[in-house]
């Protein structure tokens, strides 16, 4: 009974031993620099979304300014108009016509694998194709798709010029409803992403519809390429 | 049999404190190994490190619209200036009119399928390109890539030649990621075509 007594009793002093003894070394170093992350990351956010109003403000005084000038000064009229055309070509205006939205959507299964959720490559592979039918304009929640627009990951995170977006994806696009459908069904087209929605269960979904598709929120920066 | 109970009762008492101490030191470490997963750390900190890039490049557009946005309020030459030098720009973003510049080429060895073109495109546009063609043709936001274009392509672009070779060319950079064994070069001056 005693020897019992004794190997419990030594049993706790171990258990408060190494409680006393991990407890500062191995939480505060660890928590330290992910709680600055996580800190860095709010703030950074906080930032962005910041800038972006900051410019998207800015870009509408200079569109003002620019109106302005075009009705002040007949020689700048055919300039400014010549801008306005160039802007609606590379996404600087609002988008509106016929097309269609797609969703794009992680599987529900309720253990996710690798192949039951939407991935960077698969909203890739999907624009190319969109594309490829003549899509006039296209956006991934609500960001406008440029010449200078990347979509990529972080492990899991996807990210369209470097904006966080999440699942569902919903895709618009402003095009031939008919082409698009026929590009989207062609038998060789996103052969990964359809297997995976009849094995997985991964959500894609077309509904043609009116669309409005907004503006770039950004603005170009070109700094080696010159007109020649 | 009261001594009994007192020794069974005390052993109960030691058993609750050592099952406490047990559960405690358990949830502890749940919550210490949940905080300092590396991968959630790393994942963050790639995060943040986009984060940082993308504000630096927003805060640059944002002084540079602000010059213009004075420059338009200024003298008429100025504002005509202005609006000129936007012009301009976006002729080379939508690839109206043939660009020069310097930057990089890219020469693949081995036959480059159309998912590792798309990768290897948008990882392009990634890194920061003012301007890329395949094959000379001029690739622009709509341009479709699929299989008529020649499995091995040459494809210039015009940017940072520094920033554009080390990126691509890094180890697990996207010439490795997309398995080809390409060579890039830099180039002081390349002529890159309007679009067709």
């Amino acid at each position: 009974m005693t020897a019992t007594l004794a190997i419990i009793g030594v049993g706790i002093g171990w258990l408060f031993a190494v409680q006393f003894k991990t407890t500062p070394t191995r939480v505060l170093n660890p928590v330290t620099p992910y709680l600055s992350l996580t800190q860095a990351q709010a703030t950074l956010t906080r930032d962005q979304e910041e800038t972006k109003n900051k410019i998207k403000a800015l870009k509408k005084e200079i569109d003002e300014s620019q109106a302005h000038i075009k009705s002040q000064q007949k020689s700048s009229k055919v300039m400014v108009e010549e801008l306005e055309s160039l802007q609606d070509r590379v996404g600087l205006t609002e988008k509106k016509g016929k097309g269609v939205v797609i969703t794009l959507a992680d599987s529900s299964k309720e253990k996710p694998s690798i192949d039951s959720i939407v991935h960077a490559a698969d909203l890739r592979d999907l624009v190319n194709i969109l594309w490829g039918a003549g899509a006039q304009a296209i956006s991934v929640n609500d960001e406008r798709l440029t010449n200078t627009s990347s979509i990529d990951s972080i492990i899991n995170t996807i990210l369209v010029d470097n904006t966080k977006i999440t699942n569902p994806f919903v895709v618009r696009v402003v095009g031939d409803q008919k082409n698009i459908q026929k590009a989207i069904d062609d038998a060789d087209a996103l052969s990964d992403i359809k297997k995976r929605i009849k094995g997985e269960g991964l959500v894609f979904n077309v509904e043609k519809s009116d669309v409005t598709i907004n503006e770039y929120g950004a603005s170009f920066s070109i700094n080696f390429a010159k007109v020649k | 049999m009261k001594i009994q109970i007192i020794k069974y009762s005390s052993l109960i008492v030691v058993a609750v404190i050592l099952g406490y101490a047990i559960v405690s030191q358990l949830k502890i470490e749940g919550k210490v190994s949940e905080i300092i997963d590396p991968r959630r750390s790393s994942v963050i900190a790639l995060e943040v490190s986009e984060l940082i890039k993308t504000n630096q490049q927003l805060l640059a557009e944002q002084r540079d619209l602000q010059e213009q946005k004075n420059k338009l309020a200024s003298t008429d030459n100025d504002s005509e200036e202005s609006i000129a030098k936007d012009v301009e720009k976006l002729k080379i973003v939508s690839g109206a009119t043939e660009v020069v510049g310097p930057g990089v080429q890219i020469e693949s060895s081995e036959f480059l399928q159309t998912v590792q073109l798309i990768d290897l495109i948008n990882a392009l546009r990634n890194i920061g390109a003012d301007a890329i063609a395949i094959d000379d043709q001029r690739v622009v936001v709509n341009t479709f890539l699929g299989e008529d274009i020649f499995p091995k392509p040459v494809i210039k672009v015009i940017g940072d030649s520094d920033v554009l070779e080390s990126a691509l060319t890094r180890k697990g950079g996207i010439i490795e990621q997309i398995g080809g064994n390409a060579k890039v070069s830099a180039q002081a001056e390349m002529i890159l075509p309007a679009i067709k």
